[in-house]
């Protein structure tokens, strides 16, 4: 009894299955979960394993199309499960709250951001208008928001993403909850916001007395915030522990294949190639008998796929839903028949040996938005600065990675660099032509040789063209017969590890990952020598993104493709990239080879990234350095060094005033780093990352 | 703000130009001739050719259009033809009025009506009123304006003798003392916009209740109303005054029908008139006047917009 009083939470056996037209499923299948008070549990999961069920169920709010065949829901010893809408009414925003992924659909557009706080003490605590009001400030102003009367009389499209979210932040902690459901709340925001927002939640917590239920994809934020963790597989947990121990020691074949293929800043492709889980996640509609992990798991053996897995009981509360978990630990070998991805390639093909050409250079671009005027309407605001003096060049076969955060004008490079804008200013030379001109004379024989692939795979594919036809557009468009390009079509498909049946298939009805995949294979469809990556894998799940990531590198090792990969993912970057440029505000504040940008001499910048990323690493200290506020207008550019009104090691007035100069910090003359502090200085720093 | 109500009232202007224009050289398309529908079939070419210099018909067409324009921009809308002695400004200004009072009273029943239609259809989604609402609506939408006219007067006058059938205006009294002539004209504009909004407005509704702003409205446990009025409404309403605005410009031209249906003697039946006799003045100035109308009316609809919602500022 002594364990149960201390329980907030209980959850049962619980069942929610979904009736849909194809017929019924279940989304979570026999859960039991303890959330002891003050603690925060993460959840862990890819996407459709049933974590978002998990948390609407406890809320007692499920879609009108689920139902709970089985199971008790116990909040404080009482079953909401079986509490009237109006009990829960009274529980909801006041006792049990919840922060979502999308602060901006989740505030209303058209209410001021403070009564939308306010609201909540209006309905559960009966103060008036004038004392919410003035509560719902003093929250805003305890999450270290500057100026919180004037932030609380804005309508949530005039506050950034960040403090969107700290909106939300404010409005779930009001009312002082026991209980906080958290659903993937930093996903889409930056490393730097989302640093920010972990600290608040952890000082939160302590202040509040409130226990956390932390939803997420993403085993780096999991491992900063929470204490105990579960492993979410097809509707069950798989895998349940303290922090450290599931990180630190992962037991279920899940777990570890989830922990092996994450890209980290400390990993590079030539020492270990990603392994991305076999397979793809099991559908809830189609589930295997057995284990559901069963047929993507590499040590699965004749009786998984038969029976049920039994629960095995660990140390310290530490539950795995397999049999084999103990044989595994013990040494039970792979049964490789599950592994479809190509077997390892000699990974230090990937290293680039020796000095390559440089295929694309760019010196001094500009990319200015707002100086033109239309016919009725003349801007009268300032030029949006997107991209402004950026110089950088990239060899041949290599990766150059481009990291920053939102707003910083990367997506605006690339366009230029596609073609899709025109450069303001500065020169673009691609295999030592000069392309900087107008995009409208660009010879068409350029856009073949320069290729991109966009972030949102979805969007990309023309819905109403079959794969057949995406990907032979580009390659007709070559001169090609028609015969020689649909066996090139199909060569393309197995090259992207698709079978030729997906040709005459639409895009809908392809999963994100092979969806991605299609436009990998149309942007090689015109043999291009460079390919621009808009963070290609940021929408999908991380066994996903390592088979991606995987089949970009061996692409570019079969084909010497050359690729200026962006993203503000910087595990991904420094992954595959071999040189890397840190961009802020429409300049780069370092440039360099991979190794040398990330470790010392850093430029404040990339240091404060570095050390805002979330790493699933228990073995190594990480430094805590956090930047303040959001990126500024570029509308508005700082004078001096543009970096100074947010940096940590601001020197003084110099940094104000004089633009950074550009210093070089060693003999090889290949890293750079725009900066007024001295270069011993920069060289004393700690690196971020240290190993203990 | 005033900068951009001054481009949009520079943009009307610019705009009518163009209209005026297209207006002018339909006009100068329409077969048949103003003398010839004046002096009737039995006409010598003698006489015909007299009228027609005497109207100024023989002009070249760019003389003539701006004449017109010019006419029309010192405020001389000019003479009928067809109505010796007639002037077309003080003739448009009593029928206007007329057809004004009409699209007003229509306007009036309409909005709130069809807001409230809708707004109780898109919050009991798939139930019995919704069914009920969107079935009529469909019905109401689906009967063109002569048919639902028809019926109508079938039934009140002729078969109930409740309302006159036809709505001859006496202008000599004032409108409000004829009321009963208004109604049946009155409720036949508004049928086919009344379901037409009603159920855009459904769908918005919809729309916002399904949104994730609702759903964290509910999570916060507020009371039920205030979930529905404050967090859903106040976001659906918005996108419907555009429609409401856009339909009211389409209430003129089923005005025109409605109109001749109930002989009422509005724009629309002067309209109708002109472009039987040939002409062409009328014909001119009333479609300009219903066309500035309209932009008008486009402009007011999107200040209220502004008004209404905090994310557009001028």
């Amino acid at each position: 009894m002594g364990q149960a009083m201390e329980d907030i939470l209980e959850i049962k056996g619980l069942e929610v299955s979904y009736r849909t037209r194809a017929g019924r499923f279940s989304a979570v299948r026999g859960l039991d979960l303890s959330l002891r008070r003050n603690e925060t549990y993460g959840v862990v999961g890819e996407s459709g394993c049933g974590k978002s069920t998990l948390a609407f169920a406890i809320m007692g709010y499920l879609e009108r199309n689920a139902s709970v065949p089985a199971g008790q829901i116990l909040f404080e010893g009482d079953d909401i499960l079986k509490k009237s809408r109006g009990a829960l009414r009274s529980l909801w925003g006041s006792k049990i709250s919840m922060i979502y992924q999308d602060p901006s659909a989740a505030l209303n557009p058209s209410l001021k951001v403070g009564l939308q706080i306010a609201e909540i003490l209006e309905a559960h605590e009966g103060v008036s208008r004038r004392e919410a009001w003035a509560q719902a400030v003093a929250m805003l102003n305890r999450l270290q928001i500057a100026d919180p009367e004037k932030v609380a009389d804005r309508y949530p499209h005039q506050l950034s993403g960040g403090m969107r979210q700290r909106v939300c932040i404010a409005m779930a902690f009001v009312t002082k909850p026991d209980l906080l459901i958290l659903d993937e709340p930093t996903t889409n925001l930056d490393v730097t916001t989302e640093a920010n927002i972990l600290d608040m939640l952890n000082a939160l917590k302590k202040d509040f007395r409130t226990t956390i239920l932390y939803i997420t994809h993403d085993l780096g934020v999991v491992y900063k915030v929470s204490d105990r963790v579960g492993v979410m597989y097809a509707g069950r947990f798989v895998e349940e522990g303290t922090i450290g121990d599931i990180i630190g020691a992962p037991k279920h074949p899940y777990t570890q294949g989830l922990l092996s293929c994450i890209p980290e800043v400390l990993l590079d492709k030539s020492k270990r190639r990603l392994t991305p889980i076999a397979g793809a996640v099991a559908e809830l509609d189609s589930l295997p008998k057995g284990c559901a992990f069963a047929p993507r798991c590499p040590f699965a053996q004749a009786d998984c796929a038969e029976k049920d897995p039994p629960q095995l009981a660990f140390d310290r509360g530490r539950v795995v839903r397999c049999g084999y978990a103990r044989a595994i630990e013990e040494g039970l070998g792979k049964t490789a028949s599950c592994d479809d991805e190509p077997l390892s390639p000699e990974c230090d093909d990937y290293a680039v040996e020796g000095a390559r050409p440089e295929l694309l250079t760019l010196e001094s671009v500009r990319k200015h938005f707002g100086d033109s005027s239309t016919m009725f309407a003349r801007r009268e605001a300032g030029k949006v600065k997107a991209v402004d003096d950026v110089t950088l060049s990239i060899p041949r076969q290599s990766t150059l990675g481009l990291v920053g955060e939102s707003g910083c004008g990367k997506s605006s490079l690339l366009r230029v660099i596609a073609g899709l804008e025109t450069a303001s200013g500065g020169t673009i030379r691609f295999g030592g032509e000069d392309i900087s001109g107008p995009i409208g004379k660009r010879k068409r024989e350029m856009t073949k040789r320069i290729q991109v692939v966009f972030q949102d795979p979805r969007s990309t594919l023309n819905p109403r063209k079959t794969i057949r036809e995406a990907i032979l557009r580009p390659i007709l468009l070559s001169g090609v017969a028609r015969k020689d390009a649909e066996r090139r079509a199909e060569e393309l498909l197995e090259a992207v590890n698709l079978g030729c049946e997906y040709l005459d298939r639409y895009p809908e009805q392809l999963s994100g990952g092979q969806k991605q995949r299609i436009a990998i294979a149309r942007a090689f469809a015109s043999d291009p020598e460079l390919i621009l990556c808009d963070e290609p894998t940021s929408s999908l799940d991380v066994s996903i993104q390592a088979s991606i990531i995987n089949l970009l590198l061996d692409l570019q090792r079969q084909k010497g493709t050359t690729y200026l990969f962006i993203s503000h993912a910087l595990g991904v970057v420094s992954y595959l990239c071999d040189a890397m440029a840190v961009m802020y505000l429409g300049t780069i504040v370092e440039y360099g080879p991979k190794d040398k940008v990330l470790s010392p001499p850093y430029h404040p910048y990339t240091e404060a990234l570095l050390s805002s990323l979330s790493v699933p690493r228990p073995k190594a200290e990480q430094k805590r350095i956090r930047l303040e506020g959001a990126v500024p207008s570029a509308r508005d550019i700082p004078a001096g060094c543009r970096f100074h009104t947010r940096c940590p090691r601001k020197l003084g007035r110099i940094c104000e005033t004089a633009a950074p100069p550009r210093v070089v910090t060693d003999a090889d003359n290949d890293h750079y780093i725009y900066c007024h502090i001295p270069l011993a200085e920069m060289k004393d720093m700690e690196p971020v990352f240290k190993e203990v | 703000m005033a900068r951009y109500l001054a481009r949009r009232l520079g943009l009307i202007l610019v705009s009518l130009f163009f209209a005026s224009v297209i207006i002018f050289l339909i006009t100068e398309i329409i077969p048949g001739d103003v003398a010839q529908v004046i002096l009737g079939q039995n006409a010598t070419p003698d006489t015909l050719a007299a009228l027609r210099e005497r109207l100024g018909l023989n002009n070249p067409p760019e003389l003539r259009f701006l004449k017109w324009i010019g006419g029309v921009l010192t405020g001389h809308l000019g003479e009928s033809l067809s109505m010796q002695g007639v002037q077309i400004g003080e003739l448009i200004s009593r029928r206007g009025l007329n057809s004004l009072f009409l699209a007003a009273a229509s306007t009036i029943i309409l909005v709130p009506l069809s807001l409230a239609l809708g707004v109780i259809a898109g919050l009991n989604e798939r139930k019995w009123p919704d069914t009920l609402i969107s079935t009529l609506s469909l019905i109401a939408i689906s009967l063109p304006e002569f048919i639902s006219g028809t019926f109508l007067m079938l039934i009140f006058s002729v078969m109930l003798h409740w309302l006159p059938a036809a709505s001859s205006i006496d202008s000599s009294r004032s409108l409000f003392s004829q009321i009963p002539l208004l109604v049946l004209p009155v409720i036949t504009v508004s049928l086919v916009l009344l379901g037409y909004v009603a159920r855009m407005v459904r769908a918005s509704v919809i729309d916002a209740s399904r949104s994730t702003y609702a759903r964290t409205a509910v999570l916060k446990g507020l009371p039920p109303f205030l979930v529905t009025t404050r967090h859903i409404l106040k976001n659906a309403l918005l996108p419907s005054v555009t429609i409401i605005a856009m339909n009211i410009g389409w209430l003129f031209g089923g005005i025109i029908i409605v109109e001749s249906v109930f002989g009422f003697p509005g724009l629309g039946g002067l309209v109708l008139f002109a472009i039987q006799q040939r002409d062409l003045p009328l014909i001119e100035d009333v479609v300009l006047v219903m066309a500035a109308a309209y932009l008008v009316l486009n402009l007011l609809a999107d200040m209220v917009y502004a008004a209404l919602n905090p994310r557009i500022r001028y």
